[in-house]
């Protein structure tokens, strides 16, 4: 309830300064943990300003608030940041391989204050091959026509901390794109015989990862790759992260 | 509005009972504290109560589907279905269907509420036999080759359809049902085939059947050979989310991913389709590997 003063005064009464301190003890009581829900507007008030305004980090593309985490970050914008997956980067293409490599600059960090919901989001583009080398450990590239097995691996990466105190791919994620079933050519005309579309070779995929987080945490959410060809360019891929506090 | 308006005692004024009553009862103004005894930027995240308080996003699930094995060494193949056929669930490796649980009291969605529903799965489509899928009709069509001849060629529409199964019927789970705005592709569309108008695949992905191209392709014409691809290993992807209509609470137990195929393009009446390839159905297979399906419960308002 609201305040209600102990003493009241009475016309030609003595005021004392214990009754006068007794009003202003309990008044000071209220201020400081006595507003109940019942002294507050009824309906509706906090505006936008009374919320202390998220923090915009321009880099990361993130913006941080009371609510949480919202924004990402992708290939385009004034720097096209095209990236590749190559298997000399995770075991040359042998088919006993498991390593993944991250994906340079598909990752963010971010600090956690608290505990949160966390909704990851990536997506990437690419053109995958096409890669017929002949090293033996790796899927057979002959005859033509059967070089789909040389695929490579998307996955989301979650940074330590994040899944039983270690950096983790998350291979139970893993999506993938074959290599293509054709490729360039160096007799005349020199090009591409077929288009990427035509021949398997091109992945246009996207994934989330959604967890609960324990915080506080500081923790790295990317992409990591595991390729099984020569070359493959990421044409485009972007990843961006909503977290809720609440 | 809650402000103190009772002005300083300044020299000469009289100290009587009520001016000195005044001073404390001004405090006492019930329901008006608000905004104009908060300051700008008052709150911040440390004034919130900590841990997930179910106001903004009240509930997150998540689980890996499927067989685990991402360099393929085992996988579930399914074979092409027909019309009236129950669609394929994802198994796990022991050959459980999977299902994201939202627990015995499920997730209650208001009228002010949205669930949105991700996922992801490792499949491959291919098929037994010699270009089957220029059998029956949907999923080829028929181009010059010169000389007077033809040549039969995927239309590039041949494809396995995924969508979104859900149970608001009680936490058993065995009470699956497409979501609103998706249909089992069982409707008879034209002749005895079954399928889905566009407008009601909501919660559909697909992935190609097929990849088949023709060397020397000039003005319309095929005058080289087929070219045909393995479709391989790839991934299929969607999204999906719900906000009640018509002031309704839904209470979600579970949702899960279903598949059939195969599948082509049909226009009938102005409408578009997909429609099952039932000619063919029994050549095309669909490995099934794993992936992950996600739901995000938030309020709107």
């Amino acid at each position: 309830m609201s305040y209600t003063p102990p003493y009241t005064v009475a016309d030609g009464t003595v005021l004392t300064s214990a009754q006068l301190e007794g009003n202003s003890q309990a008044l000071r009581i209220y201020l400081h943990r006595g507003v109940a829900s019942s002294d507050f507007e009824n309906t509706p008030w906090i505006q936008t300003r009374h919320v202390q305004a998220p923090v915009y980090e321009p880099y990361s593309g993130m913006q941080h608030g009371v609510t949480g985490y919202q924004g990402g970050n992708w290939a385009g914008g004034t720097n096209i940041r095209l990236q590749f997956a190559t298997k000399f980067l995770s075991g040359n293409g042998r088919t006993t391989s498991t390593e993944f490599h991250p994906a340079p600059q598909t990752a963010i960090e971010l600090a956690f204050r608290q505990d949160a919901k966390v909704l990851f989001h990536y997506w990437w583009e690419l053109e995958n091959g096409r890669d017929v080398s002949t090293a033996s450990y790796q899927a057979p590239a002959s005859p033509a026509g059967t070089t789909a097995g040389r695929r490579v691996y998307v996955v989301p990466y979650t940074g330590a901390g994040f899944n039983s105190g270690t950096a983790y791919n998350n291979r139970s994620r893993c999506q993938e794109t074959r290599n293509a079933g054709d490729g360039v050519t160096i007799g005349y005309p020199i090009g591409t015989r077929r288009p990427y579309v035509m021949t398997g070779g091109y992945g246009a995929k996207q994934g989330t990862f959604a967890r609960d987080v324990t915080g506080p945490l500081v923790t790295t959410f990317g992409l990591s790759i595991h390729s099984l060809t020569d070359r493959c360019g990421v044409v485009n891929w972007g990843i961006a992260l909503e977290a809720y506090y609440f | 509005m809650s402000r103190l308006t009772e002005p300083a005692i300044l020299d000469g004024d009289d100290i009587d009972a009520a001016s000195i009553n005044d001073r404390y009862t001004q405090f006492s103004q019930p329901g008006a504290l608000n905004a104009f005894n908060t300051r700008d930027g008052a709150f911040d995240l440390p004034h919130f109560k900590r841990g997930n308080d179910a106001w903004l996003a009240p509930d997150l699930y998540e689980t890996t589907m499927g067989w685990n094995l991402w360099k393929h060494s085992s996988y579930h193949t399914r074979i092409g279905q027909t019309t009236g056929a129950a669609p394929y669930t994802v198994l796990d490796s022991v050959g459980a269907t999977d299902v994201l649980d939202f627990g015995p009291l499920g997730v209650v969605v208001a009228p002010t509420d949205i669930l949105r529903v991700y996922w992801d799965l490792s499949v491959r489509a291919r098929w037994e036999g010699t270009r089957p899928w220029t059998g029956g009709a949907l999923t080829f069509t028929v181009l010059h080759s010169g000389g007077g001849g033809s040549s039969a060629i995927s239309n590039g529409y041949g494809c396995w359809a995924f969508w979104l199964e859900w149970d608001i019927t009680d936490n058993t789970l065995s009470n699956f049902v497409e979501v609103p705005g998706q249909g089992d592709f069982n409707t008879v569309v034209t002749g005895s085939r079954g399928g889905n108008a566009l407008t009601n695949c909501g919660s559909t992905s697909i992935t190609p059947a097929i990849i088949e191209g023709a060397d020397i392709v000039e003005d319309g014409r095929v005058n080289g050979s087929v070219l045909v691809y393995e479709t391989g290993w790839s991934s299929v992807d969607g999204a999906w989310h719900y906000i009640p209509t018509g002031g309704t609470t839904t209470t979600v137990y579970g949702v899960r991913v279903v598949y059939s195929g195969p599948f082509g393009a049909h226009n009938g009446g102005g409408v578009n389709y997909l429609v099952r390839n039932d000619a063919v159905a029994d050549d095309a297979r669909l490995d099934q590997q794993a992936g992950q399906i996600s739901a995000l419960h938030m309020r709107l308002g």
